[in-house]
């Protein structure tokens, strides 16, 4: 009976697919074409005007925004509060991803929804929550203020905003990726012989090794890129704690489109090439799964 | 290598997944862990394996005379195959393999000219020799399963252990695969437990078939034990098919509705009881013959197969099925709605304890 049940829902499937397939061309393209359309306004163009503002006092202009004293200062807080948190990031998507994909455990659905809480929350939102805490006035701000530790308006201030704005892209990447994969082939591993970590930098850590690396990429751009967050606890000071994005809007309120187009083409490249990375680990990752199950 | 389990009982939950389970399992047999789904078969291969932790108590494992019940999987030295294989997918055939020999520690590890041939070794055992190169996507499911039971047998396990073996293969392949599992059971001689749940598969292949059903062991005997002399009524229903009668003791003998069968009543008369009769051992005839047959109503014919099929319905509705060779059915003359005669070449009594 069941048999029949499935074979004819099976039955339906494809009509309806095949339905759907024969549109006529007029609509497909129709369809393409409003596709293509959006992605040419909304960011091919604007990214070729980033580039071409950079440029437009020429090349020795955009390199002389680029080593201006405060651009240099705003690049190497940029890549610094990076070089912490992309890190901690894989460090905490892996085990987040380890325990909710491998293990049974009570509130795990509430720790995948806490994980996502950084996407649901606004950033502007997110910093003050750090300010309320770190700040002068705040929970724990007086107390490390009296150790000599300033937080908010300085470098780990930015940090831990940065920190949790991106704490979802690692583990979001991993988790379905380690779900489908389950345990049996790191169970194998171990009946083998095979250590704890013998099992996870031969065994686990080479089936997650795109989907890792995309997340990473993701985190990097958003570390690099977020303004909310840390726009709030930030404070602007210039040369201090202005990362990129801070110092692209400082400029641009001053009408030095040059120069804030010239940092900001630095972040369009990072887009450009996180997309490229992504295109990369995606046909990898799916690749893999698609032949798997042949 | 003997294995000797003992007391063994496993809860997930509130659910029992084996109770009190004891069994040995001799040097070098092929064991079949033969049961239905849910009848703890998995579960106790894995717990042999140490990939499953029985609950605390009295239980405990004997690798030869030696309690591993507190041994980590990874210090068990047996080999697991599991159902849908497990085989490290980013690795090629040959590196698959040669894993439980490059991750042993320094002082065990061989070399990599010795490893090279251990794995040159198995690979002509499994006769892969020429797709050492491929990844497991790039295999058939037969050729999947074998590479699993190399990689298995390259860190020289005291024990095999596989789940649902030919499980996930197609019907030729399974006949293929179970043959030639034999033969290398044979030549490898390894104390071996493969569970599975398709009676035919245990009795082929296994010397010794334990069967589980509801986290118990209900038999344990060679594939001949199991299938003429069942112990329990379970047995009896599981392995073959069979047809099956309510009725009662009456005076020493065993009364079943129309069918009156000489039973060993052991005291137990007004006792209820069930009747077991596998089909081949139903003689069908066109004509009465005696006083002791049985009339019935034939319903179906199926004479598409290595046997006849028939599907009988004796006056109190019963239906029956008996099978024969095609000779012997060609000899009776027996049509579709005929009427015909039965009687039982060999019978099973089983009372019903309340």
């Amino acid at each position: 009976m069941s048999g029949t049940v499935t074979l004819q829902s099976n039955k339906t499937n494809t009509v309806t697919r095949t339905e759907s397939t024969t549109e006529s061309p007029v609509i497909r393209w129709l369809l393409i074409g409003t596709a293509l359309l959006f992605l040419l306004f909304f960011l091919i163009l604007p990214l070729i005007i980033v580039f071409q503002e950079a440029f437009a006092g020429g090349i020795n202009l955009f390199f002389q925004a680029l080593t201006d004293p405060d651009a240099l200062a705003a690049i190497r807080l940029t890549l610094f509060t990076a070089a912490i948190v992309v890190p901690v990031n894989i460090i905490f998507g892996i085990c987040a991803a380890w325990a909710i994909s491998k293990f049974r455990f009570k509130g795990k659905s509430v720790l995948i929804t806490l994980i996502d809480l950084p996407f649901a929350v606004s950033p502007v939102i997110a910093g003050l929550i750090f300010i309320l805490i770190f700040g002068s006035r705040g929970w724990l701000g007086p107390w490390f203020l009296s150790h000599g530790i300033q937080i908010i308006f300085a470098t780990p201030g930015i940090v831990i905003a940065t920190l949790f704005v991106t704490f979802p892209f690692v583990a979001r990447e991993l988790i379905p990726l380690m779900q489908a994969q389950g345990t049996e082939e790191e169970q194998a591993a171990r009946v083998l012989g095979a250590s704890g970590w013998q099992t996870f930098f031969r065994v686990t850590l080479p089936n997650i090794k795109w989907g890792l690396i995309y997340g990473i990429i993701l985190c990097n751009a958003r570390a690099m890129g977020e303004f909310g967050a840390v726009s709030v606890v930030s404070g602007h000071i210039r040369g201090y704690t202005n990362t990129m994005p801070l110092h692209v809007e400082i400029l641009y309120n001053e009408y030095n489109f040059t120069a804030a187009f010239a940092i900001a083409s630095l972040l369009a490249l990072l887009a450009l090439v996180t997309l490229m990375v992504k295109s990369i680990a995606e046909m990898k990752v799916s690749g893999g799964q698609t032949t798997t199950e042949l | 290598m003997s294995i000797r389990i003992e007391h063994i009982t496993k809860t997930f939950g509130t659910f029992k997944a084996l109770d009190e389970v004891s069994l040995t399992i001799p040097t070098n047999k092929l064991v079949a862990l033969l049961g239905p789904s849910g009848s703890g078969k998995t579960t106790l291969l894995r717990i042999i394996a140490g990939l499953e932790i029985p609950d605390k108590g009295k239980g405990a494992i004997y690798f030869h005379d030696e309690d591993v019940v507190n041994r980590q999987v990874t210090d068990r030295q047996v080999g697991f195959v599991f159902q849908h294989y497990a085989l490290f997918r980013h690795m090629t055939v040959l590196e698959n393999i040669a894993f439980g020999l490059k991750v042993k520690p320094k002082i065990a590890r061989p070399s990599k000219n010795e490893i090279k041939e251990r794995v040159k070794e198995l690979l002509k055992l499994i006769q892969l020799e020429g797709l050492s190169g491929r990844y497991p996507n790039q295999l058939s499911g037969g050729q999947r399963q074998r590479v699993a039971l190399a990689r298995a047998l390259a860190v020289e396990p005291k024990v095999l252990l596989l789940d649902e073996p030919f499980g996930a293969l197609d019907a030729q392949v399974r006949l293929e695969l179970r043959r030639w599992l034999r033969l290398l059971h044979e030549e490898i001689n390894v104390t071996s437990v493969f569970v599975t749940h398709d009676q035919e598969e245990a009795l082929e292949v296994a010397d010794v078939v334990v069967v589980l059903n509801e986290g118990r062991i209900e038999q344990i005997g060679t594939p001949e034990d199991v299938f003429h002399r069942p112990e329990t009524e379970f047995v009896m229903n599981f392995i073959g098919q069979v047809n099956q009668f309510h009725g009662r003791i009456e005076q020493g003998r065993g009364v079943f509705g129309k069918l009156i069968v000489e039973a060993d009543t052991d005291g137990n008369d007004k006792a209820d009881a069930r009747l077991f009769v596998r089909p081949h051992e139903i003689r069908v005839s066109a004509e009465p013959a005696g006083n002791s047959e049985i009339p019935v109503t034939v319903l179906h014919i199926h004479e598409a197969g290595p046997r006849v099929r028939l599907e009988l319905q004796d006056d109190q509705s019963y239906i029956l099925q008996v099978d024969m060779p095609h000779e012997d059915f060609k000899m009776t003359n027996i049509k579709t709605n005929d009427r015909a005669y039965i009687s039982l070449l060999k019978s099973r009594i089983f009372f019903v304890d309340d």
